[in-house]
């Protein structure tokens, strides 16, 4: 399984305040059966979290260390989970923010409440500077219902991430109607854990609803995706 | 949301019938100004979605394949189009010039058609205020000095007052009329505006045609005169 979505490094963002915590959250990954795991910390203006490549880089050599020790057989890759907004390309020119690991993928997120940015513009930009723009968690966004918008932004080129969580169906059953709907007309590219230490890693009951309701073909397009390796 | 892209026929499939229409609009063009000059030229219409901005990047093209200088400038700070045209990231540009102070060189985008850009950059609140500002038509008249046409994409005249302004300060204004789509009514009025204003409209595109479906239209540009208007 690849995961390109999860708040493990620790120190960094709001997903692990220890060394020993994000061990555990490996270990749970591993134990859903990742073998390649992202780790892509918020940079979001908003709530301050704004830890830098070169800063993030540090904590991540040292955490792939500590698990390089441990002999598991995990790949890690750093990356950023980036909260759009039009400063974000000077900091992607910058490269003060990351993509998802060597690819030209960019995980980007946006307000989950209400629109406050143009999702289509914020596609045209990303990919105008030569990234492909992974749209994170889009069955959150209460405003992106039109499912044919999906098909829009992904003709515009942007790719599709769906949390694990949302396919079990812990975000309620809105959200969960709407990744399933996506997964069934193939408009999903990833699924991935968005694991924080306050949140369970579903990855593996996902791959099992999915597989169960879509056939192995499917689960593995969107479980192991390796287009971003 | 809606999915569209912008073609540049000009450069795209430079033997096209499109192409060559737009070749012939700039004929026009040369034609109009044997005895007044036409160098700032305004891409306008009625209303959005006519065809202004494709008529901008295809008239504009014409020009770079005729080894003039040339620039856009996208004037639309509401529904700026110019740098989805170009695949351009629309972080820099004009809003940087009229807040930060920054030369205006430094934000021209050279872009590889040949085809120089002023793009709108962040969001301005207040379009008419800046587009009737001295800073806004010094820029305008020190370009006339740097480039042989400046192409100004500006917003539908029934929308909002931002084209009438900008209508004050160049040559001459090419007004697009999507062909099935504009309401007879609506390019109307625009005209009796620019009119009003005593712009100088220099002639009207009817644009949206599928060449090979109205062969009877095939490649027609409309000059406006004050003789045909009705005709419009």
């Amino acid at each position: 399984m690849v995961d390109i979505h999860a708040h493990i490094l620790p120190f960094v963002d709001d997903g692990s305040s220890s060394l020993e915590v994000s061990i555990e959250l490996i270990r749970e990954a591993m134990d859903c059966g990742v073998k390649n795991q992202f780790l892509t910390p918020h940079f979001m203006k908003t709530r301050n979290f704004l830890s830098v490549a070169e800063e993030n880089q540090k904590v991540f050599q040292s955490f792939k260390e500590t698990i390089k020790q441990r002999g598991w057989d995990i790949n890690l890759y750093l990356g950023n989970e980036i909260y759009y907004s039009i400063d974000v390309l000077e900091s992607l020119r910058k490269k003060h923010i990351l993509p998802l690991g060597n690819s030209n993928k960019v995980l980007i997120e946006f307000s989950l409440s209400e629109m406050l940015e143009d999702m289509p513009e914020a596609v045209h930009n990303i990919s105008s500077l030569g990234y492909v723009p992974v749209i994170a968690h889009v069955e959150r966004y209460s405003y992106l219902n039109r499912l044919d918008d999906i098909k829009i932004l992904r003709r515009m080129g942007a790719m599709i991430q769906v949390n694990a969580s949302s396919i079990v169906g812990l975000s309620g059953k809105t959200q969960q109607a709407k990744a399933m709907k996506m997964i069934k007309l193939n408009d999903v590219d990833f699924v991935a854990s968005d694991v924080h230490a306050s949140r369970l890693n579903h990855m593996k009951q996902a791959y099992a609803l999915v597989l169960k309701k879509f056939g192995r073909d499917m689960a593995e397009k969107i479980f192991n995706n390796q287009s971003v390796l | 949301m809606e999915f569209f892209e912008y073609r540049n026929v000009v450069i795209e499939t430079p033997n096209s019938a499109e192409a060559e229409a737009y070749r012939k609009l700039e004929l026009n063009i040369q034609m109009m100004s044997i005895d007044q000059k036409t160098q700032v030229i305004q891409c306008t219409s009625a209303t959005p979605e006519d065809g202004k901005t494709t008529t901008s990047i295809n008239l504009a093209a014409v020009y770079a394949e005729k080894g003039k200088k040339v620039i856009i400038l996208d004037f639309d700070m509401r529904r700026p189009k110019i740098h989805r045209a170009f695949h351009q990231p629309n972080d820099k540009g004009f809003y940087d010039y009229i807040t930060n102070d920054v030369d205006y060189h430094e934000l021209i985008i050279h872009d590889k058609s040949g085809i120089d850009l002023m793009l709108t950059g962040k969001h301005m609140s207040f379009p008419h205020i800046v587009l009737e500002s001295h800073k806004t038509i010094d820029m305008v008249q020190a370009l006339r000095n740097e480039y042989d046409y400046i192409i100004i994409d500006s917003p539908p005249i029934l929308s909002v007052t931002d084209a009438m302004i900008i209508s004050s300060y160049v040559d001459g204004i090419i007004y697009v009329v999507a062909y099935n789509k504009t309401k007879k009514e609506d390019a109307k009025s625009g005209l009796v505006q620019l009119q009003k204003n005593n712009s100088r409209v220099l002639g009207a595109v009817l644009a949206n045609i599928d060449v090979r479906k109205n062969k009877v239209y095939y490649g027609y540009y409309g000059k406006y005169t004050s003789e045909n208007k009705d005709n419009i």
